[in-house]
C-alpha cells in the first residue's frame, strides 16, 4: 500500500498544538478569612480625616470589680485607675499590576483577557488579607505548643484551655498551617475514650482542601498555606483566638467623578484600567487599603508546632 | 600610586537567571517578651516575636514608619523590639521569583526543580538565641517564670494518662523541661 493519507504527513494542514478553550486554575491557596466572625471589622476608613485609627478599649461593665468599703462606714473611698488602652489600625495600600498587549488580549480564544485578570484581582486582595491576619498570631504573648514536634490533639486543648481560663468569649477561629492540621488529624485518629465518638471528630479526619477544616469542640479550624514559619524555631507559627483579638480596617477610594478605566469590584478592592496607546499596551492594577492589627493579646493564643 | 581593584561576581541576568521560586516576605525585626521563653534545643531559651515592616499590619505605615507599631508594642504588649541588633546576625535577603524573600540568617533555601527546601542550621539558630542574653541585648529568663513551664508539661503529662503514646512523648518533654529550668537555676546562682 501507499499514499496513505497519515497524520505525520500532513504537517502543514495541521496545528502542531491547539490551546484549550477554559483556562483551568493553577494550584494555589485561594482560601481566604475575609467575614469571619472572629475577626472584627472597625469599618471604613474613607473619608475619615487618618489612615490610622485608634480602637478604644476600657475596662467597663464589671472588669473593676467593687470592694467591700471600710468597716467604719464612712471612710471615703480611693478612686480606681480606670484600665484603658488605644491599638491603632494603619490603613495601607496593596497593590497588584498587570500589563497585556493588544495583540496577547485580542488573539486570546480562551478567556485570558484584561477583563479576567480584573476580576482575579478580588482573589488576591482577599489572600493578601488573609496573609495579613496570619502574621499575628506569632505575636500573641501567650503560646502553646513543642518546637520541632508535630500538632496534637494536646496542643488543640492546650490553646482552648488557655482562652478559656483568660475568659476569652467565642467565636474562636483556629488559624493552622495544613501541615498543622495534617499533624492534627493524624492524633486525633489515634485518640481513644470520649473524643473518638463525637460527630465532630469524625468530621475533622475527612478529606479537607484549603480554607474552612470543620469545628472540632466548637472552635472553627481554618488552614491556610498564609501562615508563616516562626520566626525564631522551625516551626509553624499557627494561632487559636477569640473574637477581639484581631482586627482590620478597610479604605475605600474616592476618585473623581467621570474617572475612566475604574471597576471597582468589592468595595475597598479598587481595579482600574490603564491604556498606553503608543505602546499597544493595557494595565490593569489592583489596588486594596486596608490595615490589619491584634486589638486584644488576652484572647489569642500562638500554636507553635512543627512545620 | 597603584591601585588595585578586585571585582565582584556579577548577578546572572535574563530569563535562566536563579531566583527563588519562594513568596515575597518583608525586613523584620525581632522582638522579646519577658513571658515568652521555652526550651529550646534542650536549653531556656527566648521565643521571640517579629515586627514585620509590612505597610498595614501592626500599626506600620504606608511609609513604612514603624514608630506607632513600635511605640504600641514595646508599650501596650509589653515587647522589646530589637532595634539595636545588627541585621547582619539574624536576617538574610534573597532574591525571590515576585520580589525579595527575608529569611532568618540561620536558614538556607535550597532549590530543587521549582521546589525549595529550606535546610536549618539549628545549632547557629541556638548561638543566637544565646548570644541576645550573653549580649546584654535581653535580660536572662527569671527561673520563677521558667518553672511555670514545667507546670505546664506537668498538666499535660497528667491529661495524658489514658494514652501511653502521648504519655511517653509529654513525659519525655517534661524530663527536658525539668532538666533545662534547673541548669538555669544553677547558672542564674553561680551568677549571684
Amino acid at each position: 500500500m501507499a499514499n496513505e493519507v497519515i497524520y505525520s504527513g500532513l504537517g502543514d494542514l495541521r496545528y502542531a498544538t491547539i490551546l484549550g478553550q477554559e483556562i483551568q486554575l493553577l494550584i494555589a491557596d485561594r482560601a481566604n478569612l475575609w467575614g469571619h466572625s472572629a475577626i472584627v471589622f472597625y469599618g471604613d476608613a474613607g473619608a475619615s480625616g487618618s489612615a490610622a485609627f485608634d480602637v478604644l478599649l476600657a475596662g467597663l461593665d464589671g472588669s473593676d470589680v467593687m470592694a467591700a468599703a471600710n468597716t467604719d462606714e464612712v471612710t471615703a473611698i480611693a478612686n480606681t485607675a480606670l484600665t484603658d488602652a488605644s491599638p491603632a489600625i494603619t490603613v495601607a495600600r496593596q497593590a497588584l499590576a498587570y500589563q497585556m498587549s493588544d495583540l496577547a488580549s485580542s488573539t486570546d480564544a480562551s478567556g485570558l483577557t484584561p477583563e479576567r485578570l480584573a476580576a482575579s484581582m478580588v482573589g488576591s486582595a482577599a489572600m493578601r488579607f488573609t496573609e495579613m491576619i496570619a502574621a499575628l498570631p506569632e505575636n500573641f504573648s501567650s503560646q502553646v505548643g513543642t518546637t520541632t514536634v508535630d500538632m496534637s490533639v494536646d496542643d488543640f486543648f492546650d490553646a482552648q484551655f488557655t482562652l478559656t481560663q483568660a475568659s476569652v468569649p467565642g467565636p474562636y477561629l483556629a488559624l493552622l498551617y495544613p501541615v498543622q492540621l495534617t499533624d492534627l488529624q493524624n492524633s486525633i485518629r489515634a485518640e481513644a475514650g470520649a473524643l473518638q465518638f463525637i460527630a465532630a471528630t469524625q468530621e475533622l479526619l475527612s478529606i479537607k482542601g484549603p480554607g474552612f477544616a470543620g469545628t472540632f469542640n466548637g472552635v472553627d479550624i481554618f488552614a491556610s498555606s498564609k501562615v508563616p514559619q516562626h520566626s525564631s524555631t522551625v516551626d509553624s507559627a499557627g494561632g487559636m483566638w477569640g473574637r477581639g483579638a484581631v482586627g482590620y480596617r478597610e479604605m475605600s477610594v474616592s476618585l473623581a467623578p467621570g474617572h475612566a478605566g475604574l471597576q471597582s469590584l468589592r468595595g475597598p478592592v479598587m481595579v482600574e484600567f490603564e491604556r498606553d496607546a503608543a505602546g499597544g499596551l493595557t494595565k490593569i492594577v489592583g489596588n486594596y487599603y486596608v490595615g490589619v492589627a491584634e486589638i486584644e493579646d488576652s484572647r489569642g493564643v500562638g500554636i507553635k508546632t512543627d512545620r | 600610586m597603584a591601585i588595585d581593584f578586585s571585582g565582584s561576581v556579577p548577578d546572572r541576568i535574563g530569563p535562566n537567571a536563579p531566583v527563588l521560586n519562594l513568596p515575597p516576605s518583608p525586613f523584620y525585626y525581632l522582638m522579646a517578651h519577658p513571658n515568652r521563653w521555652d526550651v529550646i534545643g534542650g536549653r531556656v531559651r527566648p521565643d521571640l516575636g517579629r515586627l514585620s515592616v509590612s505597610p498595614g499590619i501592626a500599626g506600620v505605615t504606608q511609609a513604612c514608619d514603624m514608630s506607632l507599631a513600635i511605640a504600641d508594642a514595646e508599650g501596650r504588649r509589653g515587647w522589646t523590639v530589637l532595634r539595636r541588633l545588627d541585621p547582619a546576625k539574624y536576617i538574610r535577603v534573597y532574591k525571590g521569583r515576585r520580589g525579595a524573600v527575608h529569611l532568618p540568617a540561620w536558614r538556607t533555601p535550597k532549590q530543587i526543580g521549582r521546589r525549595v527546601v529550606l535546610k536549618d542550621d539549628k545549632q547557629a539558630m541556638y548561638q543566637f538565641l544565646d548570644s541576645l542574653v550573653s549580649d546584654g541585648l535581653i535580660p536572662p529568663c527569671d527561673p520563677d517564670l521558667a518553672e511555670g513551664l514545667i507546670d505546664i508539661a506537668a498538666s499535660r503529662v497528667t491529661r495524658s494518662a489514658g494514652s501511653p503514646a502521648r504519655l511517653k512523648v509529654a513525659q519525655a518533654r517534661l524530663d527536658e523541661i525539668k532538666s533545662a529550668v534547673a541548669a538555669l537555676i544553677a547558672e542564674t546562682d553561680a551568677d549571684g
